[in-house]
């Protein structure tokens, strides 16, 4: 929900912290993140840009994101020193204009060629990847702490492998596995084949779902352990067990949540053999039963894998061998968070999202703390070639996961 | 003021003074002597809220502090070039000024979406060529035809007949800048027992190992099934009409009223306008909300539909109007709409609801479906020009 605002999500994890004492401590000291911010001061500022921004047909929209920003990072404090934006305006509102020309060109053509737009889209699919690359190191260049930059040494072409390259090597492996079993069935059949054979297919197509742990277990070596701060190198280092475990947990609460809807219906004396004499009054009225639920299973399941993904990947990432982070994200708190942000937000019409997103930066620092083992003083900025914003604008006009995730 | 210094470059930081003298800053950093240089040298990042401000040198020495209300005043004291964007600053800063940008932020919006946007997107689309409409319908009746429609079962003298009144009657009261075309469709209910009844027959069949790939699912129905009963017009001037339409008809008025309800979306380039619309909407929700994550997008899905709703209710209401301004000038009485409306509604409230049939994106198609609340105003309005036709009929 914020990921854009704070810089705990939007950008490499934070830095650490100094004490002049010469002395190396093997325990190190543990300091926690602060947000500072306040809902009511973020909401004026939210209301001046969505009054500027429309005014100005949207031109000062690209002023906007910069002061939002701005408000998020300056107010995450870590050790007596906040972070700092750096894009300027100008630069977001280059990217956001190509970008946007984009949509454009595809909403309208979308609508009558499919031609055309199948080719944007091919575009588009082919430029994910960089788009990735890009919109990382353009946020981890445009912050900073202490005066020193952050930066993002990942390859490009990394992005490329995560993107496309292992998920469709993984699916061939599978597929041509699955047809050699097909081969075999051919000369030898029995029921233990015929099991075999649709397991095999199945774990093809479904690839992209068992896999999908592992992957982002390597997008967030990518994202967080490619980061730099000054001369230093982030290192993230994940346990695919770990990431599978989080996984399976989240399965086993969708399918209590199937279950109970499924249990629900049951009660309410509703069978597959009746399904074709159900009323549409009927269908309604157990839509207005589901459909909750529905929404409170897809919020569990979000609050539970943004807290444990988020606990295990800032736990196993440290600065050099100077800063450790630690990250103690609750489940059930961030899901209240959720929920009373939601409710919040529609019996608002809307107007409480300032609020909510500063509660939400708010939790987000608090459960984020990290151990400094000697002196932060060392880092120095690096040079690094200027960045366009526009993948980072693709990015955020097409509403793609262009971050680390993390943010909550 | 106190806050940290940071050397060019470097994160080592030392705590520090700075002091402001007219157009002068004295610097301490620890014990060393104070350093001191032109305040014009200096940059200083602009004021959101009450974020830790930074003061850069022209060395790249960084100085931080949380004292932004000293900062301000000395800018403004000396007119630094920096100064400016404090007036951003203020209009975030006072309820007064917030109080207005909501006012302000709601009244335009409102303004934009019932007035703004409609003209704009009128205007825009009575300035494009006729051909822009034609190449917004291109393909359109082909996949229409793959997933809605099966031929018509009128006979050839029934189509023919409808055909000619088309052309010889309704068509010559059109400006002429469209093409007409009248094309006749069957258009088949969907029948969910149906349906599943087949789905479970094709399983038995599948299982008995016969007909395999050779399951024949189409629905068996009775020669006098006319199917659903609706019409629509593409915006290159293709107006469709459903062999239930014309079974619905009683009269041949009532038949011409549709067809011209319809041409009158033509006529006013309500597929054009509804596309300029409805992307605009899209472009401005985008400009607006920025981010939104999934679970928020429900919330401004929401409102994106009703808005999309109200224009297409809209155009209706002025299809509606052009029909009945038509039919007074070729003599028939307008409540002939207003007759096979009810009628349709009727019928409607008799079947199950069809609703999901629609295509979602042609939402130019007019929906004779979906229950308008305003059937009542459509009676009220019909019931207003018939007088005004009974009045030219015998002119007091």
């Amino acid at each position: 929900m914020s990921e854009i605002a704070s810089p705990l999500s939007a950008a490499p994890p934070l830095m650490e912290t100094p004490k002049l004492t010469k002395t190396v401590s093997n325990t190190g000291q543990s300091l926690p993140f602060q947000f500072t911010g306040s809902g009511g001061e973020y909401f004026k500022i939210w209301i001046v840009n969505i009054l500027l921004s429309i005014v100005t047909l949207g031109i000062y929209s690209a002023w906007a994101t910069v002061r939002t920003k701005r408000y998020f990072y300056g107010n995450t404090i870590f050790d007596k020193a906040s972070f700092e934006y750096h894009a300027t305006p100008i630069q977001i509102l280059k990217g956001r204009i190509v970008a946007l020309f984009l949509v454009v060109a595809y909403v309208i053509l979308a609508q009558f060629d499919y031609t055309f737009s199948a080719f944007i889209l091919l575009l588009l699919g082919l430029l994910f990847p960089w788009t990735v690359w890009s919109s990382l190191r353009f946020n981890a260049l445009m912050t900073s702490y202490r005066n020193v930059r952050f930066g993002f040494d990942g390859a490009v072409g990394y992005s490329y492998y995560l993107v496309y390259g292992l998920p469709i090597f993984i699916f061939l492996v599978a597929i041509i596995l699955a047809m050699i079993i097909h081969i075999i069935y051919l000369f030898y059949q029995s029921a233990f084949m015929d099991a075999l054979l649709v397991f095999g297919y199945l774990l093809a197509f479904s690839s992209a779902y068992w896999f999908f742990p592992y992957l982002q277990k390597l997008y967030l070596q990518f994202s967080l352990g490619c980061s730099t701060y000054g001369q230093g190198d982030f290192d993230t280092q994940l346990s695919t067990r770990v990431m599978y475990l989080i996984y399976l947990q989240a399965l086993l609460i969708a399918l209590g949540f199937l279950g109970a809807i499924v249990g629900i219906l049951y009660s309410l004396g509703y069978s597959w053999s009746l399904l074709k004499e159900l009323d549409w009054i009927d269908v309604l009225a157990s839509l207005i039963v589901i459909y909750p639920l529905v929404l409170l299973g897809s919020i569990v399941i979000k609050a539970f894998l943004k807290a444990n993904i988020r606990n295990h990947a800032y736990n196993n990432t440290q600065l050099d061998h100077v800063v450790r982070f630690k990250a103690s994200t609750s489940f059930l708190k961030l899901f209240k968070l959720y929920l009373l942000n939601l409710f919040l937000l529609v019996i608002t019409l809307g107007f409480a999202y300032p609020w909510n997103k500063v509660r939400l930066a708010r939790y987000e620092a608090e459960t984020l703390s990290a151990e400094v083992h000697g002196s932060l003083d060392q880092y120095v900025s690096q040079r690094q070639a200027e960045q366009s914003s526009l993948g980072d604008q693709l990015g955020d006009v097409f509403d793609l996961p262009v971050n680390s995730g993390l943010g909550l | 003021m106190l806050g940290f210094w940071y050397a060019p470059n470097s994160s080592a930081r030392q705590e520090a003074e700075l002091v402001f003298k007219h157009d002068r800053y004295i610097l301490t950093v620890g014990q060393q002597p104070p350093i001191t240089g032109a305040a014009n040298t200096l940059e200083v990042s602009d004021r959101v809220g009450n974020i830790p401000r930074k003061i850069t040198f022209a060395d790249g020495a960084l100085f931080e502090t949380s004292d932004n209300d000293t900062i301000d005043t000395w800018l403004n004291d000396i007119d630094h070039e920096d100064s400016g964007s404090h007036v951003l600053h203020v209009l975030e800063s006072k309820w007064r000024w917030i109080g207005l940008a909501l006012i302000a932020t709601i009244a335009i919006a409102w303004g934009t979406i019932k007035y703004g946007l409609p003209y704009a997107s009128e205007k825009i689309a009575y300035s494009l060529p006729v051909s822009t409409d034609q190449w917004l319908a291109d393909g359109a009746m082909e996949s229409l035809d793959e997933v809605l429609f099966k031929p018509t079962r009128l006979s050839e003298a029934k189509q023919a007949e409808i055909q000619q009144h088309f052309q010889s009657k309704l068509v010559p009261l059109q400006d002429g800048k469209f093409k007409y075309k009248l094309l006749f469709r069957y258009m088949p209910e969907v029948d969910i027992e149906k349906v599943l009844e087949d789905l479970g027959k094709e399983k038995e069949q599948a299982k008995e190992g016969e007909n395999v790939g050779t399951t024949q699912t189409t629905t068996i129905v009775s020669p006098t099934d006319v199917g659903i009963a609706n019409a629509f017009a593409l915006p290159s001037g293709e107006v469709v009409v459903t062999d239930g339409l014309v079974a619905l008809a009683k009269t041949q008025d009532e038949l011409d009223s549709v067809l011209l309800h319809e041409m009158g979306h033509v006529e006013y380039r309500h597929g054009l306008r509804q596309t300029i619309e409805s992307s605009a909407i899209s472009i401005g929700v985008l400009l607006v909300v920025g981010d939104v994550s999934a679970l928020d997008s429900i919330l401004v899905g929401l409102p994106t539909f009703l808005v999309n709703s109200h224009y297409s209710r809209k155009h209706e209401s002025e299809a509606d109007q052009y029909a009945f301004e038509k039919m007074i000038k070729a003599k028939m009485d307008p409540m002939a709409f207003s007759t096979i409306m009810e009628r349709l509604e009727n019928q409607d409230k008799l079947d199950s609801d069809p609703k999901d049939l629609e295509p979602k994106s042609d939402s130019h198609l007019s929906d004779y479906f979906s229950s308008h609340p305003n059937t009542e105003e459509r009676r009220e309005n019909a019931k207003r020009y018939s007088e005004q036709y009974k009045q030219t009929l015998n002119p007091i």
